[in-house]
């Protein structure tokens, strides 16, 4: 049953149409991450409001070739002006930029798309492979284990918060706190906190993502001068050849690389910008001549870009199992399947449910890594028009996309309060340092932790007692969940306090 | 975006800087450090916090435990990021605090046959540390709250000069490298501006007035949607815009076209909706129904003299621009 969804799937995919919303994707996707300061999170949410008119499976193909696009495309200027298009390519400069000023421009740009489109391939085809397994273990969890994978996705706060602690813990309870606007799930009972009617169906996160990415980022573009590119940057056809020679040569590197972005994105909220200096600092560990990295070792370029685009992968198996965005991006991406009427978790898996849309989205990110390498090797000597395009251009454009975008999506006014509300908020979080994948968070799972907490009460008669004694309901699972969720919460304080006593 | 002449702008600007100052003095001594927006960032939260817990209470039972934790913990904490300078006195006293609600009310379920053991012994527990761990309470609550920086305080951070190299190698194998390097390339642009906000973030802001006219002109976007709908608010978006970075006349013209095309393109295939003002309930004619009026030759001669009494003359006053013209009779 599931081989003939599986095979239903590559006929879905294989569709005249699906495939021109696939290669739209992927080419908007490089645009967008090769210019400088946009990114995945931001094309995906301009994007998003632009999927209403298209059924839900072109819908999310078009959104998850952006996000696989934009993972290669943020090399580009990261390379030619060291600047990263997107954070997760930052590890790429130190030795992409150095490249370029070699003259070597074009065999770092044909390494960048090699080793994405590489990583990329076999960490979707590992996560087809793996499917049927994460397919068992998915269909296994049940009400109350869904709200503790919730609550153990709100614990990671305590792993990616950097600097204050407390800051983190604040930007996810505000995130929660978003949530409780508007009528409860799943008993939808009236909770507006204000009289108006425009907050009947609570604050759209949609708009609170595109105020977040986008109008956030914009506003911080405004203040910023530079990101583009000042002088001419030689790419020289012939280094193409070269860069596809140093990334094949490397098979470990590029599978090792892959892997990291693969676990490291299935972390919730840790995303390619973490996996990406991770894999970037093990190839510097690895080598046998670490002092060359940072003057333009080729190995530092295959490193970065094969783990960004393997963390694609990884970061799509919390958010289509359980809900759980494991990055901005597919923050994203489940408001696209919600939008669409598609709600993550066990339907995704199931083959009465939306099975064969599940895999016709990881189809379509492998055909998207081919049209990645065909794109970025072909167009090698024409990247360089993307650094150049002026911010005072994108700024007003992105703006204007964001609000008709979301104002299209519902016609309700407070969604474009919304969206400047929450740009201004977002501004200023990232400025000081308060996380705003850990507000992310807390807006995407306070709907799932709380209408699971709900039914999984009314399963056990209102006792807690379901959630952490193994014995009572029959769920090891809860219990074990339970007890990381205290680890994860509580371990970094304790060890904080026993090594204070250790060191007194 | 850069507007080195001194413009009305610059002089709102400096209007505004004044009385931050003033205020700066007169709070200053009050938090212990010198005000920035994150302390308002942080009063937001505090109050939104505080209303919406409140407002919880007007709600089922039911649903109002969540919010209600959610607004208690989003209250406390930016009470505590708030009040970081005092943390020897508010950690023990709000630890306490809880520790006796827990006890109290702990204990009133567990005399009803409810339950309410554990919070009462969880009560107990933060009752003790209060009493008998008091210094480590409070070093685990600066380590808690504080950024690192203000944990150490500047003359630390100067005394540590060896140990920043072997905490930027740290740093490059965690991914935090690069946020160091921009913080140490900003150091200087945002000193000015904010100079004892020991939580400053790492991003470079070469022009402050950018993101704050960004932000007013999102706001009179939103204000203008309300009042004429998007369809038309999004092309005078664009030339505000446009005026603002001082762009040349022909960009400036092919932006906002590019604006009002994204706008019609909306309008026509997916909302038509968003052409009508909110507040207003007023729908200015689309661009297809002027077009129509326009080349109606029984409303030519009107136009003609639009264009001889109005149009020229603002034509004129803007510079030596070509008029699109009218069809003639």
């Amino acid at each position: 049953m599931t081989v003939a969804t599986f095979i239903g799937a590559i006929l879905a995919l294989l569709t005249l149409e699906t495939m021109f919303w696939l290669l739209a994707g992927v080419l908007v996707g490089i645009i967008v991450g090769g210019l400088p300061g946009l990114g995945p999170p931001l094309g995906m949410a301009i994007i998003l409001p632009l999927t209403i008119p298209l059924n839900a499976a072109d819908a999310i193909i078009l959104l998850v070739g952006v996000y696989s696009g934009s993972m290669y495309g943020g090399s580009i200027a990261a390379i030619l002006i060291n600047t990263p298009g997107v954070s997760s390519s930052a590890a790429t400069m130190f030795d992409g930029y150095p490249m370029s000023k070699q003259g070597k421009a074009a065999t770092a740009l044909s390494i960048s798309a090699t080793a994405s489109a590489f990583a990329g391939l076999f960490t979707i085809a590992a996560l087809i492979l793996f499917s049927p397994v994460l397919i068992q273990m998915v269909l296994a969890v049940g009400t109350p284990e869904r709200f503790l994978v919730a609550l153990l996705g709100l614990s990671m706060i305590t792993v990616i918060t950097r600097g204050s602690f407390a800051k983190g813990l604040l930007a996810g309870a505000a995130g929660l706190l978003v949530t409780t606007v508007g009528s409860a799930q799943p008993i939808a009972i009236d909770r507006r906190y204000a009289e108006s009617l425009l907050l009947y169906d609570g604050i759209d996160f949609v708009a609170v993502l595109i105020g977040l990415f986008a109008i956030a980022e914009m506003m911080k573009l405004a203040g910023q001068e530079g990101g583009i590119a000042e002088g001419d940057v030689v790419i020289d056809r012939a280094g193409i050849k070269d860069g596809i020679v140093e990334t094949v040569r490397r098979p470990v590197t590029v599978f090792k690389s892959g892997m990291i972005g693969m676990i490291v994105g299935a972390i919730p909220g840790a995303g390619a910008t973490v996996s990406n200096f991770v894999a970037y600092s093990e190839a510097v560990r690895a080598s046998p001549d670490p002092d060359t990295f940072g003057s333009g070792n080729p190995v530092g370029v295959v490193a970065s870009e094969a783990s960004n685009n393997g963390t694609v992968a990884g970061s799509l198996v919390p958010a289509i199992s359980f809900g759980i965005p494991g990055s901005s991006s597919t923050a994203v991406l489940i408001g696209g399947l919600l939008m669409h009427g598609l709600q993550p978790g066990p339907s995704m898996f199931q083959v009465e449910g939306e099975l064969g849309l599940t895999y016709t989205m990881l189809l379509a990110l492998l055909v998207g890594n081919v049209v990645i390498l065909i794109f970025g090797l072909s167009a090698v000597t024409r990247l360089g028009y993307l650094t150049k395009i002026d911010t005072d251009y994108i700024i007003p454009i992105v703006i204007v996309l964001s609000f008709l975008g979301t104002y299209a999506l519902r016609i309700n006014p407070i969604d474009i309060v919304t969206i400047i509300v929450f740009g201004i908020i977002g501004f200023y979080m990232v400025r000081y340092n308060y996380s705003v994948i850990a507000f992310v968070l807390g807006v995407v799972l306070g709907d799932i932790a709380e209408s699971n907490l709900y039914t999984a009460l009314q399963i056990s008669g209102g006792t807690y007692d379901i959630f952490y004694n193994p014995f009572a309901y029959g769920r090891p699972l809860s219990f074990v969940l339970t007890v990381t969720i205290l680890l994860l919460l509580f371990g970094p304080l304790v060890k904080g306090q026993l090594n204070r006593l250790r060191g007194e | 975006m850069g507007q080195d002449e001194s413009t009305t702008a610059d002089e709102l600007i400096a209007g505004v800087r004044s009385v931050q100052r003033v205020l700066g003095d007169a709070i200053e001594p009050v938090l212990r450090e010198r005000p920035t927006m994150e302390h308002v960032l942080l009063v937001l939260f505090l109050v939104t916090g505080a209303y919406m817990y409140l407002a919880a209470r007007e709600f089922p039972a039911v649903v109002a435990e969540f919010p209600q934790l959610m607004a208690g913990a989003t209250v406390l904490l930016s009470f505590l990021i708030l009040a970081r300078n005092y943390l020897n006195v508010v950690a023990p006293l709000l630890t306490a605090g809880i520790g006796a609600y827990a006890v109290y009310t702990g204990g009133m379920s567990f005399l009803d046959g409810d339950g309410g053991l554990i919070r009462v012994v969880f009560g107990i527990v933060l009752l003790v540390v209060t009493i008998g761990y008091r210094q480590q309470l409070v070093k685990g609550a600066e380590s808690f709250i504080a950024e690192p920086m203000q944990v150490l305080g500047k003359e630390d951070i100067l005394d540590e000069d060896l140990e920043e190299g072997v905490e930027k190698n740290r740093a490059e194998a965690t991914g935090e490298s690069q946020e160091i390097e921009e913080a140490e390339d900003t150091e200087g642009a945002d000193t000015e501006e904010e100079p004892d906000s020991g939580a400053m973030y790492v991003y470079e802001i070469d022009d402050p007035k950018g993101p704050v006219v960004t932000g007013v002109l999102c706001v009179a976007y939103m204000l203008v949607t309300f009042a004429i709908g998007m369809l038309y608010a999004t092309p005078l978006f664009v030339i505000a815009w446009a005026l603002w970075v001082k762009m040349e006349f022909p960009k400036a013209a092919a932006l906002t076209g590019v604006g009002m095309l994204c706008s019609y393109l909306f309008y026509d295939l997916i909302q038509s909706d968003i052409a009508e003002g909110w507040l207003t309930g007023w729908e200015p004619a689309p661009p297809d129904v002027l077009y129509a009026m326009y080349i109606n030759p029984l409303v030519q001669p009107i136009l003609q003299l639009i264009d001889r009494y109005i149009i020229f003359p603002i034509l004129d006053l803007i510079g030596t621009v070509v008029p699109l013209g009218v069809i003639p009779l």
